[in-house]
């Protein structure tokens, strides 16, 4: 698979009802790395995702991908520049089957009328889908709805893929299934930004991370230097270490 | 026996059109989450339309749907546009407010250019009745439901293959997943507000078979779409069909047994029944 084009934030600044949520981050995502971005609960995280995705506009600030600047760009240009965003909770349409659901992930390449050759590749990757696909995604178990989630987000065919908490509320086998996934879809070239309070499982996961925390980056570096570091394991690990 | 059976049979035939008039009320709220009082501006300019094409070429209203369904569509979808589209991030009640006047303006340029008087549209089928073993069965009631059901039927796998369908289900059921997954959702919402608002005009056309003409169309049956669309939860359209046609029967029923005139109390009635079940319901 080539290698897909470079994610680049400069100095973004957003505000979420008034709250300056972002006060200047600066961060990278190379072609085909996992990159960790953690931090405390109101640090940002989310806010930094809807920002790349083009869900809440910054206020100043760069996002460009590769070649592409978008900032203030729709989520429909940024998921056709190859970005697409797994949002907290999962968000799939409960009321649909699993199958429309994937479906609708490849909106935005509805016109190549490939959806079916996707979506036997999004089979292959997560078999479980397969097994659920006629049925409605509001029956399926957390980790089930996680994976309709990733699955329908790659149906876009991304070079990079935006995730928020995936591991949140689901039982520690089933986290290991996630991360799993994770390792997959970085296998296949796809770039990964993963959030995370996991801290040591996303940091462990990571190539890079960076920590989070009131809207400002404050440290940043290789996974397991930032596990090492002291103030992050004070910080985010007192009460697992 | 066969009088009551003839009863339930015209009741069940109207209960589809109910349906089929009602159910662009229910869309617009899933998809737009908006109370479209302008669903009684449509309805009642289909029936206008429809009953103007007559008079004046001689078209039968069945040929006229070729007319009132884009003419809805483009008319709906231009007042989202241009009216519910900036008025998105206000409160609700500033667009239920701008809709109902919507409404007033059309029902009152209706009244400047036709005056009040009841007005009927009569083709060479309107009287034809058939017989059915002991019942008759009224032709032009037939035409009408099976035009609903096709429409419903259009509608229904539209929903389900369509990559339209599919979008406006998305917009309805999840917005902000619908936006991530690259959806257009200002266009999801121009396209609900035309397909729910051609639903009406054509509805129009079709009810113009065996409904007098009066400005006053809309008021009359915007209140039975409430009814129908709360009795058959929102946007389900197995339940909107059911309770179309249970509104029907039971209209029918009433002026059978009591007398025609409390026909259009049944409906209030019902809605009045829907929504205090349904709030016992919920909670
Ligand atoms: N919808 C909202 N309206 C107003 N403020 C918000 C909203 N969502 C989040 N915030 C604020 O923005 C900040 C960042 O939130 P968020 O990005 O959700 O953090 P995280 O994902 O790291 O938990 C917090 O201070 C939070 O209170
Ligand atoms: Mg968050």
């Amino acid at each position: 698979m080539s290698a897909g084009p470079r994610l680049e934030l400069r100095d973004l600044r957003v505000r979420r009802g008034g709250v300056k949520a972002l006060r200047g981050v600066s961060l990278h995502v190379d072609a085909g790395e996992i990159v960790a971005l953690v931090g405390a609960n109101g640090a940002g995280k989310t806010t930094l995702l809807r920002a790349i995705s083009g869900v809440s506009a910054p206020e100043s600030g760069e996002v460009r991908f590769g070649e592409q600047r978008l900032h203030g760009a729709s989520p429909r240009t940024v998921v056709k520049a190859g970005i697409a965003h797994v949002p907290e909770g999962s968000h799939i349409w409960p009321q649909m089957t699993v199958r429309e659901n994937l479906r609708l992930g490849a909106w935005s390449r509805r016109r190549a009328r490939d959806w079916e050759g996707g979506l036997s590749r999004i089979y292959r990757l997560l078999p479980r889908l397969e097994e659920r696909s006629g049925q409605l995604a509001g029956t399926l178990s957390g980790g089930e709805r996680q994976m309709a989630a990733i699955g329908r987000a790659l149906m876009a065919q991304p070079n990079l893929l935006l995730m928020d908490e995936p591991s949140l509320g689901l039982s520690p086998q089933v986290v290991d299934t996630v991360f799993e996934t994770i390792h997959a879809i970085r296998g296949q070239g796809v770039a990964v930004l993963l959030v995370e309070q996991n801290v040591v499982r996303a940091l462990g996961a990571a190539s890079r991370g960076y920590v989070l925390e009131g809207g400002r980056i404050v440290r940043e570096g290789p996974g397991e230097a930032l596990l090492a570091d002291p103030e992050v394991r004070r910080a985010y690990l007192g009460r697992h270490a | 026996m066969a009088d009551l059976l003839s009863v339930l049979v015209s009741g069940v035939l109207v209960g589809t059109v109910y349906a089929y008039m009602a159910y662009g009320l229910g869309l617009i709220y899933g998809v737009l989450r908006v109370v479209n009082l302008a669903h009684g501006a449509f309805l009642t300019l289909g029936v206008y339309v429809t009953w103007w094409l007559h008079a004046a070429f001689g078209l039968d209203p069945l040929v006229s749907l070729l007319v009132t369904v884009p003419l809805g569509f483009f008319l709906g979808a231009l007042v989202e546009r241009s009216l519910v589209f900036r008025l998105r991030d206000s409160p609700p009640v500033t667009t239920l407010l701008l809709l109902f006047g919507v409404w007033l303006i059309v029902r009152n340029v209706l009244y400047l250019i036709f005056g009040g008087a009841d007005r009927s549209l009569l083709t060479d089928y309107s009287l034809e009745s058939f017989a059915m073993g002991p019942l008759a069965v009224s032709l032009p009631r037939v035409i009408v439901a099976v035009f609903s059901l096709l429409g419903f039927l259009v509608l229904a796998l539209l929903l389900k293959k369509a990559w339209a369908g599919l979008a406006l289900r998305a917009v309805a059921g999840d917005r902000e997943a619908a936006s991530l997954s690259g959806i257009p959702v200002n266009r999801v919402w121009a396209v609900a507000f035309g397909i729910g608002s051609a639903l009406a005009m054509s509805a129009g056309s079709l009810m113009s078979l065996f409904y007098s003409v009066t400005p006053e169309f809309g008021a009359r049956f915007l209140l039975k779409s409430f009814c129908v669309v709360v009795l058959g939860g929102l946007t389900n359209m197995g339940g909107i069909l059911v309770a179309g046609v249970a509104l029907g029967v039971a209209e029918d029923l009433t002026a059978f047994y009591f007398h025609t005139g409390y026909r259009d109390v049944v409906s209030f009635i019902v809605l009045v029944l829907a929504l205090v079940l349904r709030r016992a319901d919920t909670g």
